[in-house]
């Protein structure tokens, strides 16, 4: 196994794990510290600490052990977890964020913040040395905070010197954990697990004479015994090194195959309590005949001293092996699994290999159209039915394969309670977030890129839009301000709105400032959204000063222009003194849409179905369409038009028949004048190839069944220019609409 | 780790959800005591369970023998797909009860 490959899960992990624990930190610090948010707390640093450990990593181990050490202060009720104490673990947090990032960078150690490390650790070995200075029993650690837990097991390898051997090709291994073991991060049926990596796992039997009753039990103080049957190629050390990292004190006997009776007569003796117990699972794993446990009990009573052991062997510091690593790694992630390996329930993919799935799935997408196309001009009905059942095993592959790259969009939400917090902290301004419908999924890809432009809005809100208490209770509003996160679904898109109930914008500042930069002539009369809209124009910041949060060049602009490279839309509504609401409204999917096929002059338009409000006739009295546009009147309101016959000055003759069909976006409705409408298609999207150059409102092509290419159209933009550009003073065109 | 308790003519169905390991064990502890002397007959129901430690098996078993050493009844149930191959790994099949979908793997 590759070391760089388990690097980078413990990265992965690690970064995981300081997520949940920062989520943990910001509800305890809403909420209060409970109980169970202190143990997820300790759960993190010690599953870090237990990580880190076995790759040597003995800052960040002393680091960890530090948090976990004052951790078990408040589990034991010694210290009261304070506000305080979690600022301390939110910057604890962070320095471990560090040197995760140090580690992925190959920094050297010494180099990561090493001043912050010591006083962090002088604050965290504070709070332990306020606690009772007696280690409760069972304490699951001591109170020096740079101490390595011990590592190293004392391993016997007993091969007897007397008595016939043991008929038995397997190996025998006989584990006591030393009474820490679990609570240094080290479970048993793990290491058992990993056995099976190289070689099966016969039997196993626990042995429990040493547990007590519940009422008396420190239930993580390790109890039970191990006694396994191992049969395997591989050598002795493997097996040790398998072991290497239970905890000193553990006692670990291995018996290899063949050996002589005496080594489990040793194995018995070891445990005189319960060695007859020991004999019966001996022999119920397997390890000795019914006669063989006979023959050593009698030997036993004929020599009560033991022979010394022959190969008694001390495993010495040594570097452990991958596998033992990935093995710890893969016990600290999830729940051991069957002996038949270390088997997950998550698969982990290169999104490559994900892209190319669904590219393909695309191209079967469209010759599975094909297919029914050409059984349909045949009339060949038996191919029909065999191909509609296909059609529908390749649409559900489609949704399956979409699904794949589908991720909650709360993945970039979690960025932000954290964010706020300092951030309103640094403001001196009180924040409640508030976030709804993390679950609501998009494309992977369109998570990633949504990050920045969303990171930019919150630090906008808290920077310029939420005031500080004082102000805020002068207003009559409550002292704290809420920043709402909302993702939902509509009409085919996912909206994420983000709103706050700061001050709203100022509609006379920003035309006074868009004056000042020359962005508005001074005599141009502009409507409200149109004024909104200028804070959208590069260059365009109303912040007098240039504070460390916002106002840094990077503005509104490049938002927008992030959010319509994914083909979405930015709306903005702000009432002044209520507050505002940013809107990004984006497609589902960036690959394949369901499609509705309309033609004009024999040229083949696709438009996303889920904005297919209607169909409609055009009415002949609204072939009078000025340029390539016009206001229709359906069933009484007014409908703006585009003709895209004049739009992409396609050639004439124009039929006796046209229709209309309604789409919508967002909120708003244009009527498309088509020629013919072919019905629903389901469509692949391709880019654009550069040749075409940009035609307005078009966003890909496709290619039908027939082989024939047919234009995506970009319903946001061909609805903006139908509404915007509406202004010609037409008759309404009078339609008789079927819906 | 979660239980929901159901109580009927004198037995307690208590269901265990979550996890059962090293980090609630402790907690478990107290609240499986608590249910332990509450009622003569006690079932735990552990379809909802998805992480089982060593931890947790032990104390199950040491629930076990509690039970046992006062003639109480104890009936572990419904262990699920993940739960039983761990206690299939550890050679502890026998100490579930009763189980819908009994778990098969290669046996040793």
């Amino acid at each position: 196994m590759d070391l760089d490959i388990l690097r980078s899960e413990l990265i992965l992990e690690s970064r995981e794990l300081l997520a949940e624990m920062e989520t943990a930190l910001l509800k305890m610090e809403r909420e209060g510290p409970t109980r169970e948010h202190i143990d997820a707390l300790f759960r993190v640093a010690h599953t870090i600490k237990g990580s880190v450990g076995i790759f040597g990593l003995d800052h960040i181990v002393a680091f960890t052990h530090a948090m976990e050490t004052a951790l078990d202060a408040f589990r034991n009720g010694s210290v009261p977890c304070t506000g305080e104490h979690l600022g301390l673990f939110l910057e604890c947090a962070d320095h471990l964020e560090r040197l995760i990032e140090g580690l992925e960078r190959n920094t050297p150690p010494e180099e990561i913040a090493h001043d912050v490390q010591t006083a962090l650790e002088a604050r965290l070995l504070r709070i332990s040395k306020t606690s009772d200075p007696e280690p409760r029993r069972g304490a699951s650690s001591s109170n020096v905070p740079a101490e390595r837990p011990p590592l190293r097991p004392e391993i016997e390898i007993l091969e007897g010197r007397a008595g016939p051997e043991v008929d038995n090709q397997a190996w025998h291994i006989s584990l006591r954990p030393s009474p820490d073991l679990l609570r240094h991060g080290v479970d048993p049926l793990a290491l058992i697990s990993y056995l099976s990596e190289f070689g099966k796992v016969l039997a196993v039997e626990v042995v429990d004479d040493r547990l007590p009753d519940l009422e008396e039990m420190d239930p993580t103080e390790a109890y039970l015994g191990f006694e396994i049957r191992f049969s395997t190629e591989a050598d002795r050390s493997r097996i040790v090194d398998a072991f290497s990292f239970v905890s000193k004190g553990s006692r670990l006997r291995i018996l290899p195959p063949r050996a002589r009776i005496d080594a489990y007569l040793e194995l018995m003796d070891s445990a005189p309590h319960s060695s007859k117990r020991l004999g019966e699972i001996l022999v119920e794993v397997g390890a000795l005949t019914e006669q063989e446990l006979e023959k050593a009990l009698a030997m036993q009573k004929a020599a009560p001293s033991p022979p010394p052991p022959l190969g008694k062997i001390l495993v010495g510091e040594q570097i452990v092996p991958p596998e033992v690593v990935a093995a710890a790694l893969d016990h600290q992630k999830r729940p051991p699994h069957s002996p038949g390996g270390l088997r997950s329930t998550l698969v982990k993919v290169d999104s490559a290999k994900l892209d190319s799935l669904i590219d393909l799935v695309g191209e079967l997408v469209i010759s599975s159209a094909a297919a029914h196309l050409a059984a349909r001009s045949e009339g060949a009905k038996a191919s029909l039915e065999a191909l509609a059942q296909m059609v529908q095993l390749v649409e559900e592959i489609r949704d399956c394969s979409l699904g794949l790259r589908m991720v909650a969009v709360g993945e970039v939400f979690q960025r932000f309670p954290r964010m706020v917090r300092d951030l309103a902290k640094d403001l001196g301004k009180s924040v409640r977030l508030e976030i709804t419908g993390a679950e609501t999924e998009l494309d992977k890809s369109m998570v990633d890129r949504l990050a920045d432009p969303l990171t930019h809005i919150v630090r906008n809100a808290l920077d310029h839009a939420l005031e500080p208490p004082s102000a805020r209770a002068s207003q009559g509003k409550p002292e704290e301000g809420t920043l709402g996160f909302h993702a939902y679904h509509q009409t085919g898109s996912i909206v994420i709105e983000v709103r706050d109930d700061g001050a709203g914008i100022d509609r006379k500042r920003v035309l006074a400032r868009a004056r000042e930069r020359g962005l508005v002539q001074p005599d141009q009369i502009l409507s409200d959204s149109q004024i909104l809209d200028l804070i959208f124009q590069p260059g365009f910041s109303t912040a007098n000063t240039v504070s460390n949060l916002s106002g840094r060049g990077v503005g509104m602009d490049v938002v927008r222009k992030t959010i319509e490279g994914m083909r979405g839309t930015i709306e903005l509504e702000s009432t002044l003194g209520a507050g505002t609401t940013i809107r990004l409204r984006l497609p589902l999917t960036l690959a394949i849409i369901d499609g509705f096929l309309v033609s004009v002059a024999s040229r083949s338009f696709v438009v996303p179905l889920d904005m297919v409000v209607e169909c409609a006739d055009l009415d002949r009295s609204a072939a009078a369409l000025d340029g390539s546009r016009a206001l229709a009147d359906l069933r009484g309101h007014p409908l703006p038009l585009l003709d895209l016959r004049r739009l992409y000055s396609l050639p004439d003759p124009t039929p006796a028949r046209r229709n209309i069909l309604v789409v919508e976006y967002g909120s708003r409705r244009a009527g498309l004048v088509v020629d013919r409408l072919v019905g629903e298609f389901q469509t692949v999207i391709k880019a654009l190839p550069t040749a075409f150059g940009d035609p307005p409102g078009v966003g890909g092509t496709t290619i039908l069944g027939t082989g024939e290419v047919a234009l995506i159209l970009d319903i946001a933009t061909l609805v903006q220019m139908a509404s915007t550009r509406t202004s010609s003073g037409l008759e309404p065109a009078s339609t008789g609409g079927r819906a | 780790m979660r239980i929901t308790v159901a109580m009927a003519r004198g037995r307690i169905r208590a269901r265990l959800s979550e996890s059962l390991d090293i980090s609630s064990v402790e907690e478990a502890k107290d609240k499986l005591l608590q249910l332990s002397n509450s009622s003569n007959s006690l079932e735990l129901n552990l379809s909802g369970m998805e992480r089982l430690d060593t931890a947790g098996i032990q104390l199950l078993l040491a629930l076990r023998r509690r039970r046992e050493n006062r003639n109480q009844t104890l009936r572990i149930s419904h262990p699920s797909g993940e739960v039983a191959k761990i206690l299939f790994r550890a050679g502890l099949s026998r100490i579930v009860d009763e189980a819908v979908v009994s778990h098969r793997e290669e046996s040793p």
